[in-house]
């Protein structure tokens, strides 16, 4: 088991605070939650200096950015295993176009799913660490104790993790050490059908 | 061939006026088989989708790519609490052009409930029977062959057979199945029989019309009787409008999908004296369970869906099925939690050991799909009530695969659950908690946010899909399912939607005057 990273006091504390919001949307939720368990001006210091120095996307920002980069070091350590090699796949690129692609809504949901995940070590007590300056172990363990956390913890946990896989396995590198042999309908040269012939016309 | 369709490329004018018999607004499951059969029955109709006409030709077997350009909110639409995905299509032929081709019935003991029920006496087995048969003539739907089957569904059959439960290969809507496992991403080589090749075109044969980027914002009525349709044409690629669309019409048809629809009756604030519009959604929470063999699998490869357990489908005896079906690596990868980093690579890596099934649920219709501040909000959560068979679908899937041989089983769960034999399974599954994102769920069934029942009191739609409160003003989609149907739900859609096109024709309420 690793160590919960929110003690069980403040996680009764963020389930208090969801009753009254139940109208609200859940990562909206978990931003009042901790504003109510007095994390506040720490998230807030937090997200307002930038980590890193990459370039910002189409839809995110430099420090989106350079989040998702170790984000997805963390969770796909490619060195010595037979996967395509983080650095050839355009993780990053990929990230960038699928928040382009979503809602206002959803982006800014998801924008506040990451500050809240890169300053939760700050507030909770992880090494007083933002996510992205943890070490490898550390950031590891980080993941799993907010996976086994509260239900607003697991879900963001959840997400960003789904959100950089799809990024990963998206790319047609990824798969040949799958055997996955994606696009198969020109390759076996396939011809289509096209429409179906009229039916005759018949009543019930 | 091109299908003929009008789309925002095509429009020069800003204002477009129809008057038509008959406006039906979406091309789904439920849209073109009203099209059809009312333009074959030499009725004028207008067809009016708000996704866009892709070709089958740009279907490029990238399930990312096809997410993006075939569905619903690129494949986001969620939840309010975003831990159940609600995949639909947005496209010409919507949702039937991006499924699993899976067909069924209605359940006879689903029938008899909504007999019992909701006042559905009309919608007997016998007389659904000739509807069934029409619809699985015109989609060639057939039982799957032994080479439809793949290695992936023979090992959720062994283990069912080992167990002694009931198994059974399921039917489809395809011709000449190419095996490509590409379902979800469109049928590049048109042997899904869905809307697109088929209702669609021939409803165009007869003189319907089909307007595409046409997002039908209010349905117009006048004295109790639907008038028509107020629509805006975007331009998919710069969001802008193109054109405001009015249709006026005879007859108004409903057809834009279980979420859509309520919704479309919200803005318009028409036939809700009931207080049901939006309510009662079910979907079918689906799960993926993996099961690792020793040997290869390579669950993507073959047909995507072959064989069901059916062994717990009544409600008495579980409400749960399992039917064989394949995941690519971005399914897989993102179906599971088995451990972060290496751990998780470590599963990657034997993708090709993998079988997986998914579970569909007989769940109540506890949700509710609504506007928030003029926005589509859908609230879900797995109730109480329905967790029990959720869980009982984890412990027979595992029983099943560890009866096939299997040498752990991944629960599809927020956390990390693996079960390592047997004798694990009952404690594993039994820790499992209905909170959000217990589940790693998604819907490919949304249903009955538009009831169909014979008390105005508790039903939107009367038993032959006419609004309760607006003469004229139909409902043919998914939304009018009184209770979730347990299987999958297109041939159900198909079905009803012909019987009511018949209503319609028979034209008791002078329609058509
Ligand atoms: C990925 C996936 C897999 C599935 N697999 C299976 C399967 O194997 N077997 C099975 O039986 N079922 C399956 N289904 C479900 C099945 O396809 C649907 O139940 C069925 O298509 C529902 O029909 P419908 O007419 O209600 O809606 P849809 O077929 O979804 O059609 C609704 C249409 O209305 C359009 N629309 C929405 N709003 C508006 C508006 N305001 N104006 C104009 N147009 C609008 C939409 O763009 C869409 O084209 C699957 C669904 C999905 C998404």
């Amino acid at each position: 088991m690793t160590k919960p990273i929110v003690p069980e006091s403040i996680q009764n504390e963020i389930v208090s605070a969801l009753a009254p919001m139940k109208r609200r949307r859940f990562l909206t939720i978990a931003v009042h939650g901790l504003l109510v368990a007095g994390a506040g001006s720490l998230v807030s210091a937090c997200t307002e200096s930038p980590v890193g120095d990459m370039d910002a996307g189409k839809a995110l920002s430099s420090s989106q950015m350079a989040f998702f980069q170790r984000l997805a070091q963390i969770l796909l350590p490619t060195d010595g295993t037979e996967m395509a090699p983080l650095e050839s796949v355009p993780v990053l690129r990929n990230l960038d176009e699928m928040f382009n692609g979503m809602s206002a809504q959803i982006r800014s949901d998801l924008g506040k799913a990451i500050d809240l995940f890169e300053c939760g070590g700050l507030v909770m007590g992880w090494n007083f660490s933002r996510f992205t300056r943890m070490s490898e172990q550390d950031a590891v363990l980080y993941i799993d104790s907010w996976q086994a956390g509260h239900p607003v913890l697991l879900g963001i946990a959840t997400v960003l993790k789904k959100l950089v896989y799809a990024a990963y396995w998206r790319d047609a590198r990824t798969w040949g050490a799958l055997q996955f042999a994606g696009p198969v309908s020109e390759t076996w040269g396939l011809p289509s059908l096209g429409e179906a012939p009229l039916p005759l016309l018949q009543k019930v | 061939m091109m299908l003929k369709v009008t789309s925002a490329a095509d429009v020069t004018s800003a204002h477009i006026d129809l008057d038509v018999d008959a406006v039906i607004i979406g091309s789904g499951a439920g849209g073109a088989v009203m099209a059809y059969e009312l333009a074959a029955a030499g009725k004028s109709v207008v067809v009016l989708e708000a996704g866009s006409y892709v070709p089958s030709t740009q279907f490029n077997e990238t399930f990312p790519d096809m997410l993006e350009l075939l569905y619903e909110e690129k494949g986001n639409q969620a939840t309010k609490q975003g831990d159940l995905l609600v995949l639909q299509g947005r496209c010409l032929g919507g949702s039937t052009v991006v499924n699993g081709c899976v067909t069924f019935r209605v359940p006879d003991f689903i029938l008899e409930k909504w007999g019992k029920e909701y006042g559905l006496t009309n919608l007997t087995p016998e007389i659904l029977s000739p509807y069934f048969e029409k619809v699985e003539r015109n989609l060639s739907i057939h039982i799957n062959q032994p080479h439809e089957i793949n290695e992936n569904s023979r090992k959720l059959e062994a283990g069912a057979r080992a167990l002694g439960w009931s198994v059974k290969p399921l039917s489809r809507n395809i011709k000449d199945c190419a095996l490509t496992g590409h379902c979800l991403s469109g049928c590049k080589t048109d042997r899904k029989q869905s809307m697109l090749v088929t209702y669609l075109p021939w409803a165009c044969h007869h003189g319907a019309q089909i307007f595409t980027d046409t997002f039908a914002a209010r349905i117009v009525t006048e004295n109790g009787r639907a008038k028509g349709v107020q629509a805006t044409m975007v331009d998919p690629v710069t969001k802008h409008k193109v054109a405001d669309i009015n249709v006026k019409a005879k007859v108004v048809i409903a057809a834009a999908g279980a979420v859509q629809t309520p919704l479309l009756f919200l803005r318009s604030e028409i036939a809700n004296s009931s207080e049901q519009v939006g309510r009662n959604f079910a979907c079918h929470p689906s799960t993926m369970i993996v099961a690792q063999f020793a040997q290869d699998i390579f669950t993507w490869r073959g047909a995507m869906l072959g064989v069901y357990v059916d062994e717990f489908e009544h409600p008495d005896k579980g409400g749960f099925v399992l039917e064989g079906g394949g995941a690519g690596p971005i399914e897989l990868g993102m179906s599971t939690e088995p451990g972060t980093g290496k751990a998780y690579l470590d599963f990657m890596s034997r993708a090709k050991n993998y079988a997986s099934c998914i579970s569909l649920i007989h769940d109540h219709n506890v949700g509710r799909v609504s506007l928030v501040d003029g926005e589509k909000q859908i609230d879900y959560q797995i109730a109480d009530a329905d967790f029990p068979a959720m869980k009982a679908a984890f412990k027979a899937a595992a029983k099943i695969y560890f009866a096939a041989g299997a040498e752990r089983v991944f629960l599809p769960t927020g956390d990390k659950r693996v079960i390592e034999s047997e004798e694990q399974i009952d404690t594993v599954v039994d820790g499992i908690e209905n909170h959000p994102f217990a589940l790693r769920m998604v819907s490919y069934h949304p249903q009955g946010t538009m009831r169909m029942g014979s008390d105005p009191a508790k039903s939107v739609v009367n038993p032959y899909g006419e609004t309760h409160d607006v003469k004229g003003l139909f409902v043919c989609d998914a939304s009018l399912f009184p209770t979730s149907i347990i299987v999958n739900p297109q041939e159900s859609v198909y079905a009803l939607s012909n019987y009511i096109a018949d209503r319609i024709l028979e034209d008791a309420n002078d329609y058509f005057a």
